[in-house]
């Protein structure tokens, strides 16, 4: 009988990086039974440990702010900490130890940092040939732009798909959160995938160089393609489809509480006609075809958006979908934590963390898998958590050779340069519909 | 000197394409673009529905119009049979035992209506990896749900939290979702193939696009998950340093602090000294008056051309953005210089065309394009001599 194994099980990474994309990206790994070693600069925080992003524990920074971020607990499960400054040569010595024993580096300091350090691929390759490297930079390491300096909000403008987003006749709009993050992690796994597959077959490493900003361009080949065959481009439609009438967002019963539909055939047409009990709908040449209800774009909003204005949103929600038509709720984080679904997929993943956070729901991985049984296999570290272990168990390190690496601020166990901490001001956002509930209560989830 | 692998990290696999639309056929061409060999099995006659999808170049005759499809297609060889048909069985099974990839987005179940489910063609092909990519995927009440890229954005999450307060929830513009989930099931499956390589065991790999979404918010889920607070959408008057467009003579330019973002550069970009007074340097200070702080900068960029301000701030190392079009990014000198488009043949008309390519840089085994897409049926012949061959 073969023993199901986790692809990166005995694999070690070092991860050097910060904020989401590649962070994220280390956290997956994880999962899949990677020993992950997040490597941290003493005096310069990951910005998910500090109050840019927050939000820390019940909103409260305490002694520890920098242990107490939620956010940094997503990205960073299942990792070991090694608070150590890179930017001093004892570091640097420390690091190419660790290369020595390790398999995949992964960074997103820009092209300059890593070479100025002595700690590009190059030179890391010959302590290591089969060594893998990502390096995850807004431009990329190459072309006129490549020092340009970035992140994911403002790269999701220059990247393309802010121009085809936001309401019918308004300026373009940013949504989601810090979206080209999330492309990079996924296509910096791609990259770091193939070069594994690559590396087990001829033991060959090898660098990968993402550049965040060509990475829009893959996912939008609709205007791009339009463009160069007529000369014309898509407009800003808000959540409407430029074929399919109705697709559209609608306002149902209750507060705040919003229902999408698409219709994408005549049939599902009719059905939704005599749903909406106004079967005549489904006979008016005006609407009959596909061609027919772009042209009567308008009308037909104002029909569903009258019909579901009374409607319950589960109610009708289950009724289309009998009917086969796509339909769906917007749904709010608690919407998500509670989701029956995503209870059942185990989306959400109980992870253990230590007092005074404790068991906590994290996101798991958007798929799963029949035979191998991937989890988060433990909860994100505290700040330089691990720094006497790693380098006791690893490199050998004596007790006597690590208080005097953090005698010389190499090495630490806490910040040095934390930055400001501060509270969220849950009042002045509810005010403002930023949030719209703080629920006491929320550990019961 | 490192060695050059030019046929690619995936020469040598074989990847059965059954899928259809965007997500799926995007994902199996990723791998072709590794260097994998992938046949798609397209639906005879009509063919995979991408095939009617916009763009579509109207002077040629269906079902060779569309570009979309094109660009989905790619590396890849085409051949029409009806997974249905008993007749085709044999052929489907020795396809199957030669490949070690199958992509498939059918609904949950229907393959194995068909006889063709995943213990069947692990029985075929013990260390076969199947990757299925659905909507909300094959477990759970929401399995057999239908959806669009606009349902699947409300039920992700990322809806609620964007738009503005007093206006309706806002999704991504284009088909985003699809293309996610594309990505996903892209490196899942090389990760299940790696795994399946070292044990010789097979692995069947779930995805939900719907939950690749939900992976993005890793911000909003932490909201709740640790304060219990659950996000809306965005202010009406935004922090300006938040990434909302701000319009300029000509375009849009998005802002950024973070990274200690200098007030210095600012100041000295627009010539006003008054981003140096802590009011507007101080993010507490300048959370408590973002409508003064907003005034400034648009006044700042009024009378200027977003390109030129992005280009000039980006050089002084501020974070900046600018809201591009198709049109600016086929002419980017960046892109360019990247060399993130390939120029590709229609298949049945001349046309060239420049579609984006490469997603990112492999310095042993770079990506290729090394067959435009094919028409339906097109590789019939040749990949059933194959099969015959093999036996």
């Amino acid at each position: 009988m073969t023993q199901v194994t986790l692809p990166l099980t005995g694999v070690r990474v070092l991860d050097l990086s910060y904020v989401f994309a590649v962070p994220y990206m280390a956290g997956l790994l994880s999962d899949l039974g990677a020993e992950v070693i997040k490597i941290e600069a003493p005096h310069k925080l990951d910005q998910t440990r500090g109050r840019a992003f927050g939000p820390y524990l019940d909103n409260d920074p305490a002694q520890d702010p920098w242990n107490r971020s939620g956010i940094f607990y997503v990205v960073n499960r299942g990792k070991r900490s090694l608070a150590m400054d890179l930017s001093q040569p004892e570091g640097q010595e420390i690091f190419r130890g660790l290369v020595a024993k390790s398999d995949i580096v992964l960074e997103n300091y820009t092209p300059r940092v890593m070479r100025k350090w002595g700690l590009n691929y190059d030179e890391l390759k010959k302590i290591k040939p089969s060594l893998i490297m990502l390096s995850n930079t807004g431009y990329g390491s190459t072309g006129p732009w490549s020092s340009f300096p970035s992140q994911g909000t403002t790269l999701e403008a220059t990247m393309g798909i802010t121009f085809y987003t936001g309401y019918r006749d308004d300026k373009p709009w940013k949504v989601g959160q810090s979206y080209p993050d999330f492309i990079a992690c996924w296509a910096g796994l791609n990259g770091l995938w193939a070069a594994i597959a690559h590396m087990r077959k001829t033991g060959e490493g090898q660098w990968i160089d993402v550049g965040m900003y060509q990475l829009g361009a893959a996912l939008m080949p609709e205007p791009l393609l339009q463009k160069q065959l007529d000369d014309t481009e898509p407009v800003r439609m808000g959540n409407e489809h430029a074929e399919h009438v109705p697709s559209n967002l609608y306002q149902v019963a209750g507060e705040d509480q919003w229902l999408a539909l698409t219709v994408q055939t005549d049939q599902q047409w009719t059905a939704l006609a005599t749903l909406m009990e106004q079967p005549h709908l489904a006979l008016d040449a005006r609407y009959q075809s596909a061609e027919a209800r772009r042209a009567h774009r308008e009308a037909i909003n104002g029909i569903v958006e009258a019909w579901c204005r009374t409607q319950n949103a589960a109610e009708i929600l289950h009724k289309l979908q009998t009917q086969g038509i796509a339909a769906g709720r917007v749904l709010n984080s608690r919407d998500l934590l509670r989701d029956p679904h995503l209870k059942h997929r185990q989306f959400y993943e109980t992870v253990q963390h230590p007092e005074p956070i404790g068991a906590r729901p994290i996101i798991g991985r958007p798929y799963k898998l029949r035979f191998r049984d991937a989890h988060i296999k433990k909860p994100g570290p505290r700040f330089g958590e691990d720094n006497d272990n790693i380098l006791r168990d690893i490199l050998g390190k004596t007790p006597a050779q690590i208080a005097a690496l953090k005698a010389s601020n190499v090495l630490s166990d806490v910040p040095t340069n934390p930055g400001i901490s501060g509270t969220m001001d849950t009042a002045s956002m509810l005010a403002l519909k930023t949030l719209i509930a703080v629920d006491q209560d929320y550990r019961a989830e | 000197m490192e060695k050059s692998y030019p046929d690619g990290a995936l020469s040598g696999l074989r990847v059965l394409d059954l899928s259809h639309g965007i997500a799926g056929p995007f994902a199996a061409r990723l791998l072709g673009d590794y260097g994998a060999d992938v046949i798609k099995i397209e639906r005879p006659v009509s063919g995979d529905f991408a095939r009617t999808l916009a763009p579509l170049k109207t002077d040629t005759p269906f079902p060779e119009q569309s570009l979309l499809f094109q660009y989905l297609n790619w590396n890849k060889r085409s051949i029409a049979l009806d997974l249905k048909l008993a007749e085709n069985r044999s052929v489907i099974e020795r396809l199957v035992r030669q490949s070690d990839i199958v992509i498939e987005s059918f609904r949950p179940g229907r393959l194995h209506e068909w006889g063709l489910g995943v213990d069947q063609l692990l029985e075929w092909k013990p260390s076969l990896v199947v990757t299925s990519i659905t909507n909300y995927g094959q477990t759970g009440p929401y399995a057999q749900y239908a959806a669009s890229d606009l349902t699947l954005q409300a039920m992700s999450g990322i809806m609620q939290i964007s738009g503005q307060v007093d206006r309706a929830p806002l999704k991504h513009g284009l088909s985003q979702s699809f293309y996610c989930a594309g990505l996903t099931a892209a490196y899942a499956s090389i990760m299940a193939y790696t795994a399946a390589q070292a044990d010789q065991f097979g692995e069947h790999v779930d995805v939900s696009i719907h939950e690749c979404l939900a992976s993005e918010l890793v911000l909003n889920e932490s909201y709740y998950a640790f304060l219990g607070a659950v996000q809306g959408r965005r202010a009406t008057v935004q922090d300006p340093f938040a990434g909302e467009p701000i319009a300029t003579r000509k375009g849009y330019l998005a802002f950024q602090t973070g990274g200690g973002a200098p007030f210095e550069t600012l100041a000295e970009l627009f010539d006003r000294p008054e981003f140096l007074e802590k009011r507007f340097s101080s993010p507490p200070e300048r959370e408590k008056r973002v409508p003064e702080v907003k005034a400034l900068l648009e006044a700042c960029v009024a009378n200027r051309d977003a390109k030129e301000v992005f280009l000039a701030g980006a050089k002084k190392r501020l974070l900046l953005g600018v809201v591009q079009s198709a049109e600016e990014l086929l002419a980017c000198e960046h892109l360019q210089e990247r060399r993130a488009f390939v120029e590709l043949e229609h298949p049945s008309t001349e046309t060239h065309m420049r579609f984006p390519a490469e997603l990112a840089k492999l310095s042993v085994t770079p990506t290729s394009v090394r067959r435009r897409s094919p028409k339906l049926d097109e590789h019939r012949h040749e990949i059933l001599a194959q099969l015959k061959g093999a036996l």
